[in-house]
């Protein structure tokens, strides 16, 4: 049986259905990111984990306790589980050292070296212990923060968009250093998020919502090359949508004849999904051979290491893509470009 | 802007008059002199008084405070806006006409306990009000992540809520302190000593100098005493919320069966603080009928009870501005340290105030000695904080560059600041002079010690009708000063909401 077991779980809010029926499942020391654009209800989620509120209905099972079932919820205090806020949270009134022994039970003659064991954890001076939390850089708040929920030797970690509000250098090494403590510490750990590379990036197992649903779940390389839906394939990346005719494993389509990932398919009809990075674009090749797709470049913006075009194809004006190719390629507007289609591409069911 | 601050310095130095004047006296007078009347067993007879007072008042009315915010900010009290509102409206009843009430249920009442008793009750509200306000505005994720932390209900009250609303509790406390050591109205009707008493007492009677100015400035210690335990306790720390987001609606405790027990607590505090008063005054408006609505005489009152308000609140409101828009568009050290010395200044007592500027003008002024000029003085001394606080926040409310367009459309800098923020901050302005209109009316103190001669004002009939024991014919002009301060009250409650965003 897995860590944590999640079944269908229901939340309203008056007329608003926060939760319509999620079922999740949680493997010890794994790390699971539930992603969805802003109101899916994955923070209702993570306080319905955490025991801020209690379900309508549904269960939620951790480590073999039950921690809700129906609107009969565990109060927040007993279930040991550990949260670090959007902003740290961390107490004003309090100052470092007093914000990571609050929740410890140990006796107090051990919580000092035990507060300067977790900040060398968390990779932070012993030094700041006695400042005060406004004194702290963002970044350094989420690690006080962590530190602080580390304490309680947590069977569960809830991470609630904690790198959102730091700057996009500081994110990724601070997103680096949280999840490195937390597989050595072993925890079992669950991130939400509406940034996409984030999720993909930091999950050993995506959980993608929307609308109070849980659309999909699985490894992020699974959910992003095989997504449910368009709008999930969109929201994790950008992707090109095209009607397809499927024939004998292939999709026939007006970007050629291209591979199925699930060769599987009965259907006749069907719409394919390619990600942009399959398209390669070159130099026209004078003796063009049959099927080549031409397409003329529209427009062009450097972006430093990278250049974004967006290409229309000759043959049907309508079609419009937008691809990034490496700025050493040097393309104008207007001039013409074959594209070649790499890999397989994905029907969706 | 150097004109200004001249302004804003010339303003600080009258304000600080009493304060000086204090010092000066107590120089003058000598240490031989001045030893023989502070250490003497009556001074230490007043001085047990008061300290009790303080002793058993204030941390009562904080008890009781804090407990009635938190049941109708956090808890599913019944009709908890209801009672919310009820607490702030004592706030609307002048002290002296507490005890006024009181006096009339319990004609024998007097000492300590009735005293304690009576000044919680009228009291309460200024620690309510800030308590209320700081138990809405707490970002309730605090007490999740405490929750989460491992803490039960109960503690998490204990180590998250309450470290927090300590500002709100000292800055309360304070002014409740503060008002215990100058009250004289309440005290006097009950037969309670306490330093503001017997000063006005010795001013009376003997207008012995010497002896009221040295009790005067034992008063003063006590009041720098509680300025510097609540500086010392307030510390230089702020708590901010750290971070940003919006921060959702506060989790509200369930009482449970308990709930209408729990009823008991806001009922018993409105029953003393509004049922008292509004028994009282409805029995001798009964008993008294139509004969006491003399209405010469309370028409007098009332006429010139509001031109003294008006003209007041309005010198409060322009003695308040210069320092107001300073310390919003120019802050620096020297416009702290000036509206320190408003702040110092005002917490004065009446008593102090009226002491030295009657002093001062009988000596150095006479011309200005019981001129509508000096009282006028004396109030913006006591009030003006009062009026700086709704100028500043609604100066802060201008956006500079409006200041700065008009300047760069041609404007002079006072035409600019005058065609841009002072229209705009106008409805701070008015609340400014409301709010120093309502101190002024309830003044009794420093009004009786200072107004011209043939002055009467509402509060000084109905202090003359109650010394007299006609307690029927005070009680009209009680009812006036109580429905002129509602209004004044009204608004008081609805700020405190607004600044959480309700």
């Amino acid at each position: 049986m897995s860590f944590v077991d999640i079944q269908a779980l229901r939340k309203s809010f008056g007329p608003v259905t926060a939760l319509a029926g999620v079922d999740l499942t949680v493997e010890r020391g794994s790390r699971t990111v539930v992603v969805g654009p802003s109101g899916c209800g994955k923070t209702t989620l993570l306080r319905l984990l955490a025991g801020f509120e209690a379900p309508d209905a549904g269960r939620i099972v951790i480590g073999g306790d039950v921690m809700a079932e129906g609107a009969a919820a565990m109060p927040a205090h007993k279930r040991n589980i550990g949260i670090v806020a959007q902003d740290g949270c961390l107490f004003p009134h309090l100052t470092v050292a007093g914000n990571i022994v609050f929740g410890m039970t140990e006796e107090p003659s051990l919580r000092q070296p035990r507060a300067e064991e977790l900040m060398e954890m968390v990779g932070l001076e012993r030094s700041m212990l006695t400042r005060r939390p406004d004194e702290l850089s963002g970044g350094q708040q989420q690690r006080v923060a962590l530190a602080r929920a580390l304490a309680r030797k947590p069977r569960l970690m809830l991470l609630d968009e904690p790198f959102s509000a730091l700057d996009t250098g500081l994110r990724a090494a601070t997103r680096k250093a949280i999840g490195d403590v937390l597989k050595a510490e072993g925890i079992a750990t669950l991130l939400v998020t509406h940034d996409q590379a984030e999720a993909l990036t930091f999950a050993d197992q995506l959980a993608v919502m929307r609308g109070g649903r849980l659309v999909q779940s699985g490894r992020p390389r699974d959910v992003y090359l095989r997504p449910a839906d368009p709008a999930t394939a969109a929201f994790l990346g950008e992707a090109i949508i095209l009607s397809a005719e499927l024939k004998d494993g292939h999709a026939h389509c007006i970007l050629g004849r291209l591979p199925l990932t699930d060769a599987g398919s009965l259907a006749r009809q069907g719409t394919i999904m390619v990600r942009p990075e399959q398209i390669r674009c070159v130099e026209p090749d004078a003796g063009a051979r049959e099927g080549t797709i031409r397409g003329r470049v529209l427009e062009t913006s450097f972006c430093g290491s990278t250049c974004e075009l967006r290409i229309v194809l000759r043959e049907d004006e309508a079609v419009v893509l937008a691809l990034e190719v490496p700025s050493s390629a040097d393309l104008i507007a207007g001039q013409q470009v074959d594209l070649r289609v790499s890999g397989t591409v994905h029907v969706f069911g | 802007m150097r004109g200004t601050f001249v302004l804003a310095v010339v303003i600080a130095l009258l304000a600080l008059l009493p304060l000086g004047f204090v010092f000066w006296a107590t120089a003058v007078t000598g240490w031989e002199t001045a030893s023989q009347l502070i250490f003497r067993p009556r001074v230490g007879e007043l001085m047990t008084n008061t300290l009790l007072l303080v002793l058993f008042t204030v941390p009562l009315a904080i008890l009781l405070a804090t407990s009635l915010a938190w049941l109708t900010e956090r808890s599913d009290l019944p009709f908890a806006r209801v009672w919310s509102a009820l607490c702030v409206a004592p706030l609307a009843i002048p002290a002296f006409v507490h005890s006024y009430a009181w006096i009339g249920l319990w004609p024998g009442f007097h000492g300590l306990p009735v005293g304690i008793a009576i000044s919680v009750t009228a009291y309460f509200p200024f620690l309510y009000l800030p308590i209320s306000a700081a138990l809405r505005l707490l970002d309730p994720a605090l007490e999740d992540q405490a929750a989460s932390l491992g803490l039960s209900d109960k503690a998490v009250f204990r180590r998250v809520v309450l470290p927090q609303l300590r500002l709100s509790i000292l800055g309360g406390g304070l002014l409740v302190g503060l008002h215990l050591l100058s009250e004289y109205g309440l005290y006097a009707m009950i037969r309670f000593d306490t330093f503001t008493t017997a000063i006005v007492d010795q001013f009376q009677s003997t207008y012995n100098g010497v002896a009221a100015n040295m009790l005067a400035l034992v008063l003063v210690s006590c009041c720098l005493v509680l300025l510097g335990l609540d500086a010392g306790l307030r510390g230089s720390r702020r708590y901010a919320r750290i971070g940003s987001g919006v921060a959702r609606g506060a989790r509200k405790t369930s009482l449970g069966r308990l709930r209408y027990v729990c009823m008991l607590l806001p009922l018993a505090a409105i029953a003393f603080a509004l049922g008292i008063p509004a028994v009282t005054l409805t029995h001798w408006l009964i008993a008294g009928g139509s004969n006491i609505w003399r209405m010469d005489e309370i028409g007098l009152a009332l006429g010139q009870t509001l031109i003294i308000c008006v003209v007041g609140g309005i010198a409060t409101t322009l003695a308040a501005l210069p320092v107001a828009w300073l310390s919003v568009r120019r802050p620096s050290r020297g416009s702290r340290i000036i509206e320190g010395c408003y702040y110092l200044a005002s917490s004065m007592p009446g008593v102090v105030v009226a002491l030295a500027l009657v002093t001062i003008t009988v000596r150095v002024a006479l011309p200005l000695y019981q001129t509508v000029a000096t009282i006028v003085l004396a109030y913006v001394i006591m009030f003006l904080p009062r009026a700086l606080i709704s100028l500043r926040s609604s100066i802060a409310q201008v956006p500079a560059e409006l200041e700065q367009a008009a300047a760069s459309l041609g404007r002079s800098p006072v035409n600019a600041l005058w065609s841009t923020t002072v229209r705009l901050a106008a409805p701070g302005a008015a609340a400014a002079v409301a709010l120093s209109s309502l101190g002024i009316m309830n003044e009794l103190t420093a009004t009786q010690m200072l107004a011209p001669n043939g002055t009467r004002t509402l509060a000084m009939a109905f202090w003359a009708l109650t010394s007299e024991i006609d307690y029927a014919g005070a009680a009209p002009y009680a009812l006036l000063m109580v429905l002129f301060s509602l209004p004044m009250t009204a608004l008081l409650h609805h700020q405190s909401k607004k600044i959480a965003g309700r």
